[in-house]
């Protein structure tokens, strides 16, 4: 059984704390450990009731989830290693997670991911790989795979996940949902296991922009929305930030061709020398992730995931003037980006230049050099965590495989709130996902019966 | 794109020197990641705007005059 939508919930507790924990209860019986055969979870609360910590009703009737590598108290936070398994639970909560519960929100449980956040599927050897729940045989995304799906799934109306790279984004495109990274710093990123400091950045996950925009308005208060009007878009209509796959283009243009449809001013846009990103991205983050590993490689390296250990180590060999040249062109690209955006209300691409990879076959755009695959799936995403816009991914149907596709929505630092109502006009014209569930049991079916 | 011998030698060196436990390891496909990456790092400093850009992670500082003087800006 799905959750209520989250409107429903909140209608349905109506303020009453037992109804909401009921809500609660029926969503964490029907998540098996582990998110069942969708390995969304790692871990659940056992009967979860409205947190004492709870100052307004905003919230009450919504369940939610957090990536574990947010710590939220009571649950260990195993940042999806093997090291952590047997660590004591959090005794606090993350800033994030009080947040939510201080407006009436319940947590019931912490949400599989890539071991450290240090790629960018949902594949991980302990605790199962997350399964895409529009088709059991690819990749659900990541590093927020299991976030992602516990949302797609209908089993919380929100998950918290972290984007340094874009794992939120992309793996909301990949099961057809919303997925948020706001500018950084307006989440406190307090009792999250961050490893990237310069660019980690907390990220929402939900099934549609208009719940996403209450859960906003409950924990970001203060800032008003501004009037809406007739929507001025730049979209992405080179491969100056690389190239898509064919399908993904397809249907990306027909996005912008429904926008235009609808009524917004739509301009074609280049955004030349953004093409580097994911270099400059990487120079960054392992180096900090590096040091913040510098005592636990040393002590038991051979705990990590091999391909995790191999990163980690990698950059401890990083130069420092290769370090300090990333953060440098970081300046030099967000400058470039302020001209290019200043016109307009927003920028769209595609999320992700490919379909949800089959499992365990590479991604990779057919054309591309071997070279660039390593960042196929952040290509579009990257970008904007380098030179810390803020950028939504919002659903944009399903291709003519009938697999979910994503279109990038990217505002001005600081005017979230205005890229929450730039992206409710596109999901009004764009219309609201459904969920995958009969999709997804029709596959489960015709595979277990072949 | 070819790795040298000697990169991977180096690699294999450095790790050592880190204290680090290379086993198990691909040093080739971290040679071509790091070597790939540094090679688009440093075509990044042609950029015009890279003589006079600073961190992006810095704090904020006085205006030097000698701004853009170390990267070779005259």
């Amino acid at each position: 059984m799905a959750l209520p939508k989250l409107a429903q919930a909140l209608a349905a507790a109506g303020g009453d704390p037992e109804k909401a924990a009921a809500i609660a209860r029926s969503a964490s019986s029907d998540a098996m450990p582990h998110g069942g055969h969708h390995y969304s979870f790692i871990s659940l609360a056992a009967n979860p009731e409205p947190d004492p910590v709870r100052r307004s009703d905003a919230l009450l009737g919504c369940v939610f989830s957090a990536k574990d590598n947010i710590d939220a108290a009571g649950f260990t936070t195993t940042c999806g290693s093997r090291l952590f398994v047997d660590a004591p639970p959090a005794t606090t909560d993350s800033w994030i997670v009080a947040r939510l519960k201080q407006a009436g929100a319940q947590c019931i449980g912490k949400n599989n991911m890539h071991e450290f956040a240090l790629g960018a599927t949902g594949i991980n050897k302990v605790f199962g790989n997350t399964v895409n729940p529009w088709d059991k045989s690819r990749n659900v995304g990541g590093s927020s795979g299991g976030s992602a799906g516990a949302v797609a799934l209908r089993q919380v109306h929100l998950s918290i996940g972290t984007d340094s790279g874009g794992s939120v984004r992309m793996p909301a495109a990949f099961t057809g949902i919303t997925g948020y990274k706001p500018t950084p710093g307006i989440l406190p990123m307090d009792g999250v296991a961050g490893e990237a400091w310069s660019i980690d950045c907390l990220g929402l996950f939900t099934t549609t922009v208009a719940d996403l925009t209450t859960i906003w308005r409950a924990i970001v208060p203060n800032e008003l929305s501004p009037a809406r009007r007739r929507l001025r878009l730049a979209y992405l209509n080179d491969d100056s930030m690389g190239r898509a796959d064919p399908i993904v283009w397809d249907q990306y243009q027909a996005t912008v061709e429904r926008l235009r449809k609808g009524g917004a001013e739509l301009t074609a846009i280049s955004i030349p020398g953004f093409g580097k990103c994911p270099y400059v991205c990487i120079s960054i983050v392992y180096p900090e992730v590096a040091s913040a590993h510098y005592e636990l490689m040393r002590a038991r390296p051979h705990e990590y995931d091999q391909h995790i250990r191999s990163l980690i180590c990698l950059g401890e060999l990083w130069s420092s003037r290769n370090y300090l040249d990333a953060q440098r062109l970081r300046s030099v690209l967000r400058e470039r980006f302020a001209g290019i955006i200043a016109p307009y209300d927003a920028v769209l691409t595609p999320t992700v230049p490919i379909q949800p990879p089959r499992n365990g076959e590479p991604a990779h755009v057919p054309g591309d050099p071997p070279t660039q695959s390593l960042y196929t799936l952040i290509r579009f995403t990257v970008a904007f965590n380098v030179i810390g816009y803020p950028a939504i991914s919002v659903p944009s149907g399903l291709d003519r495989d009938g697999l979910p596709s994503g279109l990038q929505i990217i505002g001005k630092p600081g005017g979230d709130w205005a890229l929450l109502d730039v992206s409710q006009c596109v999901e009004d014209v764009l219309g609201v996902m459904p969920a995958p569930s009969a999709n997804f049991l029709k596959e489960t079916s015709a595979r277990e019966n072949e | 794109m070819e790795t040298e011998e000697s990169e991977l030698e180096a690699l294999g060196r450095a790790f050592a020197a880190a204290g680090l436990d290379a086993t198990g390891i691909d040093l080739v496909s971290l040679a071509v990641l790091k070597v790939d990456t540094e090679n688009q790092i440093a075509a990044g400093r042609r950029d015009p705007g890279f003589a006079t850009a600073k961190p992006a992670s810095a704090v904020p500082q006085s205006v030097s005059s000698a701004k853009g003087a170390v990267d070779g800006a005259s």
